[in-house]
């Protein structure tokens, strides 16, 4: 489940260089399930365009109730994967104003979203689990 | 707070040498016991945060069971009714009955003052009880693992508990 999670994290990040030419302000909300991206694994410059895009790309583990870093520090337009790798539904939900929710996400499944601002997220699922993105 | 309701502080009580089938039948009715709670504040209840919190009871719950059944199917144990599993059993309906006799404000102060109760009651025979006790190491994996969410139910109920108090 664990290395499927990952393997799904590792080709999201080559999937990804296929937005990088698109003006970020036009997509403010872009946000995507990982199940349906299907990457171009064919494409000659995906390395090198991997490693570009690695900078803005970041998971955070969710295990044992908790959001793995619960603090993260990022740039705007940066991708965030939450992947879920405990035994139970968690969701992933702004906290204060409820401006987004991932939905509930299975185990062994994740849930992406490009950030542009900073934002205090909880579960809404099990209320006391919080995290926190800072936008540079 | 809870003097109500049977304290469900039997494991320590007896002390018992559980067997790893034994072990793992005082795990699934722990869990299920808790869903029937939930069942019951779903009928209840008209407070969204306690629908809420019973929704994520009966989730995660179940979601043990089925760790819980899988591994047993894995080793090959069936899982035995024993002296702990049955005073659980037993304790238990006195508080859904407690439960039931209860209805709007009592019934979520009765429900979530019972929540608190019952998880700090399981989270330490786990702890202190089970895990010791259990020879199989995924079995004590198991119960090692399901210590985080249910100590996240507590900090949940307790939240629950003092928003109650709040109002
Ligand atoms: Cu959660």
């Amino acid at each position: 489940m664990k290395n499927y999670a990952f393997f799904i994290a590792a080709i999201l990040a080559i999937g990804c260089s296929s937005n990088d030419e698109l003006n970020k302000e036009e997509y403010p909300v872009f946000e995507e399930k990982h199940k349906t991206h299907t990457p171009d694994l064919n494409n000659p410059t995906v390395n090198s365009v991997e490693v570009k895009n690695s900078a803005h790309f970041h998971t955070i583990e969710i295990k044992q109730m908790k959001f793995l870093p619960a603090e993260l520090t990022l740039q705007s337009g940066d991708t965030v994967m939450w992947i879920n790798n405990d035994f139970v539904l968690h969701d992933v939900t702004e906290e204060n104003k409820k401006r987004w929710t991932s939905a509930p996400i299975a185990t062994g499944e994740s849930w992406s979203k490009i950030v542009t601002e900073s934002a205090e997220y909880f579960c809404s699922l099990h209320v006391v689990m919080k995290g926190k993105l800072t936008v540079e | 707070m809870a003097s109500m309701f049977a304290p469900p502080i039997v494991f320590a009580q007896n002390n018992p040498k559980l067997t790893d089938a034994e072990v793992a039948s005082v795990a699934v009715v722990a869990n299920q016991i808790d869903i029937s709670y939930a069942e019951i504040a779903k009928k209840k209840s008209k407070d969204a945060e306690i629908l809420k919190f019973a929704d994520t009871m009966i989730n995660d719950h179940n979601a043990v069971i089925g760790q819980a059944a899988a591994l047993v199917k894995k080793l090959g144990v069936t899982p035995k009714d024993n002296a702990v599993s049955q005073q659980l059993l037993s304790d238990a309906e006195k508080t859904k009955k407690v439960l039931n006799s209860k209805s709007g404000k009592a019934f979520d102060k009765a429900y979530t003052d019972n929540e608190v109760a019952y998880h700090k009651a399981v989270i330490g025979a786990i702890e202190n009880l089970l895990i010791p006790e259990t020879d199989n190491p995924e079995l004590k994996e198991l119960l090692t693992n399901v210590v985080p969410a249910l100590k996240t139910h507590l900090g949940h109920a307790e939240m629950v508990q003092k928003m109650l108090t709040g109002n």
